[in-house]
């Protein structure tokens, strides 16, 4: 645990307010990352590495200005503090949209991830013997021949925060999470299968257990050697379609929680992290059926994307962006929800002291159903079920997208039949939301780090669902 | 946007200092082949979109880049800390980090000699 000196904070929002500022806010930005990776037996040189450093964000007069550094004295802070109030005060006749926050209630806390064994604790040796165990037991399950390329990693990453603002907040953080990636590729009679599996959650070192991480890289190598000995291409056409919580996952991720975001619907993400099919006019707008009700919730407890207060100080909530079929709230920070005329719900997040923060999604997911599974392969007659997938697609307004399963069964009169290589579902967001006929009761998330801003910002999330019905789906092959 | 860049003195000084602690650490903790380079960046960034600037940024940073090795194990870490300290505390993870991990079959030491090399901006040592 690192000791954040909070009067550091304190000294810039002060400074930045006696050089003219109308609001500042300062975040002091710890991340610890450890990471060992083992490559077909061999290991890779561990990482390490640690980022202290304070941001300060001032507005003046309509312009918004932010600044950070490493430089960690009260002389370094004060300067930072009066460059970035000059700096917003040089460019005010450039901002000739205003900018303006919305009005939030200040708060005062301290909030963590639940952890039972510190990452500070864990030695690199831990992360060896585990990634020793899985490969040991990948080659003796399936042989270097079936799986000639192994690249398995696991990645402890410690976030420490303190926040204040000149509303008054005060908000402490610390959130530690682990994550294990995996690439496999497996090779049969001239035939190649690659899986990219990332799984994480926030906690301390205990979740790697608790987590299934080894259970779920052993499930992924199975799966590829069924693949490569059993799958078939496959006759394109219109069928009834199940796709797993993972594929459920990635599309409200990509079409769902992307094309929400307020930046983007306003353009200001347009020349860095794309645009929107949506226009702020929008809510209320018909994108989907009665079942297609679509959630982003940072508040949940060992989730990837958890956090109680984001990087602009306001409480976190569960946001749902559709509801039953229609557009229900986007995702917003102060800046946008001004615009609006509306709330923060709470999406501004930086991924280090460096960069400002920004909209992001958190934890997104389907509202899964009361189905199960087996039931709902019995309502289908001729169709296919794509469990998860190998690669998506999609377009820079959220609009035209593709996923290409990976894992895939035809079902013929209500039973799973033979597996089937590569389909590829082709839609459109719109069609996607409204195809859906029934969902499991199932609910599972993935981790994933979503990428956006400039300078580039990698943001821990989660993204999951059930299994859900889509009728009607036109689906290549390749 | 107009902004002069220039990286004063103090931190030309204390990009110096980084460089001898980060040395005299390694030494002290018996690390055969050590190698850190140490760059200050100052930057400025302006987002323009729809007619309009968005936001003004300002970037000062003072980082380190730290290789070692001993006994063909070797690891790399990037340092933002700036106080000797707190410095010092990360290179030793960085130490046992690397003592506890596996030799590496690709390993080759560094190149024999003393080297220093001075930039405008980047300092570095090697040994």
């Amino acid at each position: 645990m690192v000791s954040l000196q909070h009067d550091l904070a304190e000294e810039a929002i002060k400074a930045a307010t006696s050089f003219g500022a109308g609001y500042a806010e300062a975040r002091l930005h710890f991340n610890m990352q450890q990471e060992a990776a083992i490559k077909n037996g061999e290991f890779e040189p561990p990482g390490y590495s640690e980022s202290l450093g304070i941001g300060i964000r001032v507005l003046y007069k309509g312009a918004m200005a932010f600044g950070a550094t490493n430089l960690l004295t009260k002389e370094s802070v004060r300067e930072l503090a009066e460059r970035v109030t000059k700096n917003a005060k040089a460019s005010v006749k450039q901002f000739r949209k205003k900018v303006a926050l919305s009005e939030e209630k200040p708060h005062k806390a301290k909030w963590g991830a639940v952890e039972k064994e510190l990452l500070e604790d864990v030695e690199v040796a831990k992360m060896i013997s585990s990634l020793k165990e899985i490969e040991s037991e990948l080659l003796t399950s399936y042989g270097a021949s079936t799986l000639p390329f192994r690249l398995i990693a696991i990645n402890l990453l410690l976030e420490e925060k303190f926040y204040a603002n000149t509303d008054g907040s005060r908000i402490e953080s610390r959130v530690p999470r682990v994550n294990l990636f995996a690439v496999l590729t497996g090779m049969d009679s001239g035939n190649v299968v690659q899986r990219f599996v990332q799984t994480g959650r926030s906690g301390g070192w205990e979740v790697f257990r608790e987590g299934r991480f080894f259970e779920r890289v052993k499930e992924e190598a199975g799966t590829i050697v069924k693949i490569l000995k059993n799958a078939r291409k496959f006759t394109p056409g219109k069928f009834d379609v199940i796709v797993g919580p993972e594929v459920a996952g990635i599309m409200t991720h990509e079409s769902v929680g992307h094309p929400g975001e307020a930046d983007r619907i306003l353009g200001r993400e347009g020349a860095q992290a794309g645009e929107s099919y949506l226009s702020s006019s929008d809510i209320g707008r018909q994108v989907g059926n009665e079942n297609a009700t679509i959630i982003d919730d940072p508040t949940i407890p060992g989730s990837s994307g958890f956090y109680l207060f984001d990087d602009e100080g306001v409480s976190a909530r569960k946001r749902i962006l559709i509801k039953n079929g229609k557009i229900n709230e986007f995702l917003h920070n102060r800046e946008t929800a001004s615009e609006f005329s509306l709330k923060s719900n709470a999406a501004a997040r930086a991924n280090q002291y460096s960069v400002e923060p920004i909209v992001r999604m958190a934890n997104t997911y389907v509202e899964p159903g009361d189905m199960k599974l087996d039931e709902m392969i019995k309502e289908v007659k001729e169709g296919v079920m794509i469990k998860n997938f190998m690669e998506w697609n999609i377009d820079d307004k959220r609009f035209n997208q593709r996923y290409v399963g990976h894992e895939a069964y035809r079902i013929v009169n209500g039973e799973l039949a033979e597996m089937i290589r590569n389909p590829v579902l082709e839609v459109t967001t719109p069609r996607l939301w409204s195809s859906i006929s029934s969902k499991s009761r199932d609910l599972v998330f993935d981790s994933a780090t979503c990428g956006k801003g400039d300078p580039s910002q990698g943001i821990p999330v989660w993204h999951g669902g059930p299994y859900m019905l889509l009728k009607d789906m036109y689906l290549g092959s390749r | 946007m107009s902004t002069k860049l220039s990286i004063d003195r103090a931190t030309e000084e204390k990009m110096n200092d980084i460089l001898d602690w980060i040395a005299n650490k390694c030494k002290s903790l018996g690390v055969e082949n050590y190698d850190a380079i140490t760059f200050s960046e100052l930057s400025g960034q302006s987002r323009f979109s729809n007619n309009s600037i968005t936001t003004v940024n300002y970037l000062l940073t003072l980082e380190s880049m730290v290789y070692m090795s001993k006994g063909k194990k070797r690891i790399v870490g990037l340092i933002t800390s700036t106080e000797r300290e707190s410095l010092e505390k990360t290179l030793e993870r960085l130490y046992n980090s690397m003592i506890t991990g596996s030799p590496d079959s690709e390993f080759a030491p560094l190149p024999k000699g003393l080297l220093t090399i001075k930039g405008c901006m980047i300092l570095m040592i090697h040994c």
